[in-house]
């Protein structure tokens, strides 16, 4: 049975200018030890559609849909009740551990006062809990870890003492948005590397949040792409990076430089910008920057529709169809 | 001669802790249109070495030449005029644009009399962008603007610090595309510090690759790529994940960047080589002229010769 179950998700945000609509109808499934992959450009709603999953809009936001997890839905939960849910059973981690963090706070009792509020441990049992995270996320020597402070830490240390406390209640799920933005390629390859055992180790499914691809290609299991609020492609990892079928997606993929392509060659970069909330285009949002376009793409939304293998695909003329 | 030259340059800042080497002596050279781009981890020392090329920090030692003249900290006083040739372009636009102040009024400082239009047109930007204001655009046209304002004083060098980092990717690829065609077509030298190897491997002609102060190795792009004569610049690049749906995790560095305030005995690399034996924590290795070009500072490496192989190790977490 999946982990999560988001179906019709609709995300309405308060502006100055009026409700704006964030995220318009987005379905996915995340099963155990599986990292599923949501990736899109800033403002494509990825992460809006997370918040939304934990109550953590602004006030006068309107959400619709539902959020299967485990016998429940997220979405029409008591507060207090989702509260309790999404500390213990559900974790998150963001791009800047130093916002997460407490800076005045030590280690040691961040990790102990989270695990003792929500697992009910004596002092010394939610101690040796906290040097066996410590270790598990590999951060050395852990009995002395717990006596320093945030700013003691590297920016990928630090990332693993946040990892460390998302996972201090045994977490069934995971969401991790952009966990590894702001630290050095060297440091990522660590980050993603731990993911990808813990996910194993602790049955755990992750939602993993990122504009960059090659991550999303590193340890996500599958794929979907976010534009403008929708998902207009998902898949497995490998069908839908080595194999893109949606013009977005493709388009992505060529803008980014790869190892193995012609230094000489121009980066193929898609024309234009992504749209913003509140100025989505009619029709399929992606056609003021497509090149396959038809009439139909600019009035009628493609739907969301199975496209074999397990792969999902929201464009009227499937250019890239095998 | 090329048009800036930096020649064994020392920074230093002080702090309560006492001295902090950020840079310890390292040399590099940008000619008109050609691009260097200068790799590292964060800390590295990449950004105040941008800063000591255009006279923006102290230096404590070596020389920083541009178009034959020295180049000397900001004081209180003027800038030299020559100096209006050499421009930066910082990592976020949005904090060195004035919120207030229309683009073009902007493009125009420091230079009257500048061809506006023709400068936005440059750089991509639509006509009516010279009446409108930095909050009415996109990261990536807001670097644009501070692009076409640095390019307002005719230069001969443009430094970019980290240009490319928090862009998407496409606004990334559009970027990345039209710094290779102003470097050519304006006969402009780019210096460009990033961290991200994979965007500098497409953009820049020559990369040199520091680590905690120091050059490690300095190579054309591609052969660089190919085969990469330091350790470092190896971990560097098998570290770039890559997009290709694989599902191969990339290889991590073990260990930190450390202290620059306490660098390491011998070879500042050698905590976290895979490679390093017994000479390396004793003797720091210079940077070695090497055969085709380029130079690796590696006890691996013979000078004069070609670059050794080095083989590759397992994945660490």
């Amino acid at each position: 049975m999946s982990t999560l179950a988001v179906e019709g998700l609709r995300v309405r945000l308060p502006t100055p200018a009026g409700e704006v609509t964030v995220v318009d109808g987005v379905d996915y499934e995340v099963q155990p030890a599986e990292v599923f992959g949501i990736a899109g450009e800033s403002g494509s709603g990825k992460t809006i559609s997370m918040l939304a999953l934990l109550g953590l809009l602004p006030d006068g936001s309107s959400v619709e849909g539902s959020a299967r997890f485990g016998g429940d839905d997220l979405l029409t939960m008591p507060r207090r009740r989702l509260r309790a849910v999404s500390g213990r059973d559900i974790a998150m981690v963001f791009q800047d551990p130093f916002t997460s963090l407490h800076p005045m706070l030590s280690v040691g009792r961040q990790l102990t006062e989270h695990v003792r509020l929500h697992l009910g441990l004596d002092r010394a049992a939610a101690e040796k809990r906290a040097v066996e995270l410590l270790a598990d996320v590999r951060i050395p020597d852990p009995q002395t870890a717990l006596r320093r402070f945030p700013h003691q830490f590297s920016g990928g240390m630090r990332q693993r003492i946040a990892i460390a406390i998302a996972l201090a209640c045994r977490p069934r799920l995971l969401i991790a948005d952009e966990p590894t933005t702001a630290l050095d390629v060297t440091v990522q390859a660590g980050i993603l590397r731990l993911l990808d055992r813990l996910r194993r180790e602790h049955e755990l499914a992750v939602v993993l949040i990122t504009h960059d691809l090659g991550v999303l290609s590193s340890v996500a299991d599958r794929v979907s792409v976010f534009y403008a609020g929708r998902i207009v492609e998902s898949g497995g990892r490998e069908d839908v990076l080595r194999r893109p079928r949606h013009p977005y997606t493709r388009a992505l993929l060529d803008a980014l430089p790869h190892p193995e392509s012609e230094r000489e060659q121009d980066l193929v970069a898609i024309e234009g910008a992504p749209p913003t909330p509140g100025a989505i285009p009619p029709g399929c949002a992606f056609h003021p920057r497509c090149a396959h376009l038809v009439e139909n793409c600019r009035h009628v939304v493609p739907p969301l529709l199975g496209a074999g293998e397990g792969r999902r695909l929201a464009c009227h003329v499937d250019p890239f169809k095998p | 001669m090329s048009a800036l030259e930096l020649n064994d340059v020392v920074v230093d800042y002080h702090g309560r802790g006492g001295r902090v080497r950020a840079v310890a002596g390292a040399s590099l050279a940008v000619e008109r249109g050609r691009i260097v781009g200068l790799v590292g981890e964060s800390g590295c020392g990449k950004s105040t070495l941008a800063r000591a090329a255009v006279g923006l920090v102290a230096t404590s030692g070596g020389t920083v030449t541009f178009e034959g003249r020295e180049v000397t900290p900001l004081r209180r006083r003027a800038r030299p005029a020559d100096l209006v040739r050499l421009q930066l372009v910082f990592q976020n636009p949005y904090s060195s644009l004035n919120p207030r102040r229309t683009v073009g009024s902007q493009v125009a400082d420091g230079s009257p009399g500048v061809d506006v239009a023709e400068l936005l047109e440059l750089v991509g930007l639509p006509q009516n962008a010279a009446r409108r204001f930095p909050h009415e655009f996109s990261g990536g046209q807001r670097q644009r603007i501070a692009i076409a304002r640095a390019l307002a004083a005719r230069p001969s060098v443009v430094v970019l610090d980290e240009p490319l980092a928090s862009l998407d990717a496409s606004a990334q690829a559009q970027l990345a595309n039209l710094l290779k065609r102003l470097s050519r077509d304006l006969d402009v030298g780019l210096l460009l510090i990033s961290h991200d190897l994979a965007i500098v491997r497409h953009v820049a002609d020559r990369v040199s690759v520091m680590y905690l102060g120091r050059m490690v190795e300095t190579a054309l792009t591609g052969p660089l790529w190919d085969r990469p004569a330091h350790p470092y610049s190896e971990a560097l690049i098998a570290a770039v994940p890559r997009a290709d749906g694989a599902g191969t995790l990339p290889e991590a560095l073990p260990g930190e960047v450390p202290d620059p305030a306490q660098p390491p005995t011998g070879c500042r690399f050698h905590p976290r080589c895979p490679y390093a034996f017994a000479r390396c924590p004793v003797e720091e290795p210079p940077l070695l002229s090497l055969a085709g070009d380029r130079a690796a500072a590696c006890w691996l490496q013979e000078a004069g010769r070609p670059p050794a192989q080095l083989a590759r190790t397992g994945g660490v977490e």
